[in-house]
């Protein structure tokens, strides 16, 4: 499970933040630039606009407000980055505050000294002379205004970081209902296959005809098979009792269905069966070696059940085809097991898949256990 | 004159209970019974019988793959028999086949035993066939088709590209592949030549005609409700009404 990476926990992280901004900063910059472009326009035929009466070259308003566009736009990648340093929410919160009132100063200083620089330079392209006027007061003209500017930057930044930690979180909180629903099914129907039932109700069908007595005790281990499957108790270690009473009326089960094709025995340490024990972990192995052993319409499987001091032994062997490929190619029941084990008992449990000589599979597996 | 019976099915007492079942009607006796794909195949080819009822799960083997090794053996008709089984039954009811869902009772078993009788007085059941080829080439993992065929002609053996296939005809020991307007004589049965067709692309329009659909360009209703069937290359074959069922739904529209 740590090993797998969570594509949602990575979309939060500020740092792959950060890089998705500089990457769609990177695919989408012509965008970016016309936009900041189409911006000075604007404002500067606002600005001609509302100077109408006095007596200006038409393209100096142009100048100004492209000048100090294109310079806002340059330096707000920056203002990002500094907000993702030192974060609007982030606590002490005069800490962000001292460090937003300077960042914005100095914000100002770049952007006024970035936009006369262009000025000045246009103006002497066009034979004119720039004239910036009194500097302190000019200054904090231009101070007032990039102080509001610079905190809707900040602002924006901020919401749309906020934005997408909600739909990531989001996300996560459907992926996570879909898995946990996924789960509680696969659990469901891995109690009781359907094949394994109709099956089941077929050959109570007929045995009836030949012995009711039988067809009774049939169907009353039935029952409890179904009652084990419909049982709403979401424990994880159970008394291993309870996992030998599935064990026996699945292999009275199985016993009937394939009635002298198919031996089933079950060999287990007396006074063991208090032991807690994962639940239906046995389960998927045994119907796995029913799937592999009886690939020719007959076999034999023996399940073993062994104490070793503090460790319980299951041995599941058959006379089936062996292992074909890869063990846990076998199926998805043997797959569970292994990542069960693996989250029940880390590195506490040994899960061993063999052959039999001269055919058939073993499949082993120990846990601790405690009284 | 009764109708033999081949029972397959892993376990043993649903094969009882079939046996049980057919013992009580007088037109009917089981031949053999057989519980893995093997002794299946073994069984058919020994007895040859009327009826075959085919268990869908045989362990880790599946009943149709008795049906890919019943190719040249003359075909039974199958009634196929399953516990749970999803994607076979959507098939069985898309070709309208005969199945039993486990567990059945008598007055089940009776009715598909009914319909059994019907289909067994008619004299052809070569679309019951086509059914079955076409339901297998809709279940999931069956082998593809062929693009190639092996023809051995007097003087030379060679391959044959499936896509010139126009249209395949049975004439007495041999089946007539018609490709590219050239006929090809080989020694097969039609049943048999065509399991290497994809089933969507080639249609049994008759007991002795397989033709590929997009090579029919016209359908002329004639006398008694039956069809003639108009192919590209001007030729027409005779449709019976049977055979208009099995027509896929694009094709009967522009009846």
């Amino acid at each position: 499970m740590a090993t797998t990476t969570d594509p949602v926990a990575t979309a939060l992280s500020p740092a792959s933040d950060h890089a998705s901004a500089w990457r769609w900063l990177r695919a989408s910059w012509p965008l970016y630039v016309l936009l900041t472009l189409l911006l000075g326009a604007y404002q500067g035929l606002n600005h001609v606009i509302g100077l109408r009466s006095t007596h200006f070259a038409p393209w100096k308003p142009f100048i100004w407000e492209l000048s100090s566009v294109i310079v806002l736009a340059a330096l707000i990648p920056f203002i990002a980055g500094f907000e993702r340093r030192i974060r609007v929410d982030s606590r002490p919160r005069t800490r962000a505050l001292l460090a937003h009132i300077a960042g914005a100063v100095a914000f100002s200083i770049v952007h006024t000294t970035g936009m006369v620089l262009i000025r000045k330079l246009t103006y002497a392209l066009a034979g004119d002379s720039y004239d910036f006027g009194n500097v302190p007061v000019e200054w904090f003209y231009e101070l007032q205004k990039d102080l509001i500017t610079y905190f809707s930057v900040l602002l924006v930044v901020f919401a749309i970081r906020e934005f997408r930690i909600r739909r990531a979180g989001e996300l996560r909180a459907q992926e996570l209902a879909a898995q946990l629903s996924e789960a509680r099914l696969r659990h469901l129907t891995a109690q009781i296959e359907p094949h394994f039932l109709f099956n089941t109700l077929n050959a109570i069908s007929n045995r009836m005809h030949e012995d009711v007595d039988a067809a009774d005790r049939m169907i009353s281990q039935l029952g409890d098979l179904l009652r084990a499957a419909y049982e709403s108790d979401d424990s994880v270690l159970v008394p291993l009792g309870r996992e030998l009473g599935w064990l026996r009326g699945y292999a009275a089960m199985m016993a009937e269905r394939f009635r002298g094709q198919l031996a089933f025995e079950i060999d287990v340490d007396a006074g063991i069966e208090t032991l807690r024990v994962p639940r239906l972990l046995l389960q998927p192995i045994v119907e796995n070696a029913i799937r592999h052993g009886l690939q020719d319409g007959h076999g034999w499987l023996r399940v073993e059940v062994r104490r070793h001091g503090n460790q319980l032994h299951y041995t599941v062997s058959d006379d089936g085809v062996g292992l074909p490929g890869k063990p846990l190619e076998r199926g998805t029941g043997l797959s569970n097991i292994s990542r069960r084990l693996e989250l029940l008992f880390p590195n506490h449990h040994e899960l061993a898949f063999g052959s039999r000589e001269p055919r058939g599979a073993v499949v082993s597996v120990a846990f601790p256990v405690s009284t | 004159m009764s109708y033999s019976v081949v029972i397959v099915d892993d376990e043993p007492p649903a094969r009882a209970k079939l046996v049980r079942f057919i013992a009580e009607l007088p037109d009917f006796r089981v031949v053999a019974e057989a519980g893995t794909v093997e002794e299946a195949i073994a069984a058919l080819r020994n007895t040859t019988p009327d009826v075959l009822y085919l268990d869908i799960q045989l362990g880790s083997h599946s009943g149709f793959d008795v049906v890919d090794g019943l190719k040249a053996t003359a075909a039974p008709l199958i009634i196929f028999t399953t516990a749970y089984s999803e994607y076979a039954v959507k098939a069985f009811e898309l070709q309208a086949l005969d199945y039993l869902l486990k567990p059945f009772d008598r007055d089940r078993f009776l009715r598909s035993i009914e319909r059994t009788r019907a289909a067994l007085a008619e004299p052809d059941h070569s679309d019951v066939e086509e059914r079955v080829r076409r339901l297998l080439a809709q279940i999931p993992g069956r082998p593809a088709a062929a693009n190639q065929i092996l023809v051995r002609e007097s003087d030379r053996a060679f391959f044959l590209s499936v896509e010139a296939i126009q249209r395949v005809s049975a004439a007495g020991n041999y089946v007539e592949v018609h490709a590219n307007g050239k006929v090809h004589l080989i020694r097969d049965t039609l049943s048999s030549f065509i399991a290497q067709l994809d089933a969507s692309e080639f249609l049994r329009v008759h007991r002795s005609h397989v033709v590929r659909v997009n090579f029919i360009a016209e359908l002329r209703p004639m006398f008694h409700g039956d069809y003639e069937l108009v192919l590209r290359d001007g030729q027409t074959l005779s449709l019976s009404r049977r055979y208009k069922a099995l027509l896929p739904a694009a094709i009967r529209a522009r009846l």
